[in-house]
């Protein structure tokens, strides 16, 4: 059978902000994220069911039983293998024909981020840790491009899209990574949403679709419903957008 | 002049106290702040402050706009709630 697929973004393309220019740039793009778990792993397949050209992705390790409630990108007969293997395999199957996955089984260091960053369009934070975040956060301002962040933790989850010319970035926020960290506890529902919600804005920013909410701290409280969102301030001397333009 | 702290949930659990935290102290942002990391550190909280005072990534929000130390003089006319926002991990 034939699966016919130059329409298969027909219906996205009503959109009024994505029209087929907008299409045309997703199909175009280069995404770098750092983890396609729980969180990443959503936020991945939405990219690559919308038409993302290419998806570079780092995570390491094996598959484990316990990662199965929420990795959506991952399949139980892969437990004890690779994930990055098994999440490239699913994107390939969800992406269109000609979608160029490559997924690295490491944890992205900040060469990896500076030398993928020269080719990507737009940096994602789906990690687990903030060193991982952090590095994407510096690489992608260090090359001019924008970095979108997402993380969660029980119910709440929190979202910041990083300009790479203005405002606040995650350094701002958190300068070094925090000594608070734990094993975090997490329903696949969570999640989801917030990586859900950090796909939106990586299509709008893709697609060039203003608004996006640059520099805004997105706070969700899954249990109550509640979204809070913050202008942060820039950090003076910020060693990562305190050094925009320098290098450039 | 009483002032309300409301936390996040994940703040809140590591702070070990309620989710609103009201003190009496805030005549300005930097009183109330300080009347807060007294309430921290008499519950433990350690990890959440930095030399004395909240940790510097602890998000304070005053009528929905970001705050820092710069801020501290700030004045408050009592009555007010402060969000304090934790930045989370977890993926």
């Amino acid at each position: 059978m034939t699966v016919a697929t130059s329409d298969r973004h027909r219906r996205q393309k009503l959109l009024p902000w994505l029209d087929e220019a907008g299409q045309e740039r997703l199909y175009g793009a280069t995404v770098l994220i750092a983890r396609v778990g729980g969180l990443g792993g959503p936020l991945t397949q939405s990219l690559a069911m919308a038409g993302v050209g290419r998806i570079i992705f780092f995570h390491d390790g094996e598959l484990l039983d316990e990662d199965l409630h929420r990795m959506v990108l991952m399949h139980p007969d892969g437990v004890g293998r690779p994930r990055a293997a098994q999440a490239e395999a699913s994107l390939r199957k969800l992406g269109r024909p000609g979608i160029e996955v490559r997924g690295i089984d490491a944890r992205i260091r900040p060469e990896d981020a500076a030398r993928w960053m020269r080719e990507a369009d737009l940096a994602i934070g789906a990690a687990p840790t903030y060193e991982e975040r952090l590095i994407l956060n510096d690489a992608a301002i260090a090359a001019g491009k924008p970095f979108v962040d997402a993380a969660m933790y029980d119910d709440e989850a929190t979202l910041l899209c990083v300009h790479p010319d203005d405002g606040a970035c995650l350094r701002c926020l958190v300068p070094d990574p925090p000594e608070w960290r734990a094993d975090f506890p997490v329903l696949a529902a969570v999640s989801a949403a917030i990586g859900s919600l950090a796909a939106y804005q990586c299509v709008r920013i893709l697609a060039r679709s203003e608004p996006v909410p640059w520099g805004e701290w997105i706070h969700l409280d899954v249990e109550r419903m509640a979204m809070k969102k913050t202008r942060l301030q820039k950090r003076p001397g910020c060693p990562s957008c305190g050094q925009r333009g320098r290098a450039k | 002049m009483a002032v309300t702290f409301e936390m996040t949930k994940r703040l809140a659990e590591m702070a070990g106290l309620s989710r609103c935290v009201e003190v009496g102290d805030g005549r300005t942002l930097g009183e109330a702040l300080q009347s807060l990391s007294n309430r921290l550190r008499e519950a433990g909280a350690n990890t959440l402050l930095q030399n004395g005072d909240l940790h510097p990534s602890i998000l304070v929000v005053v009528d929905g706009e970001a705050r820092s130390a710069h801020d501290r003089d700030l004045p408050l006319a009592g009555g007010e709630t402060i969000d304090l926002l934790l930045p989370i991990a977890g993926g």
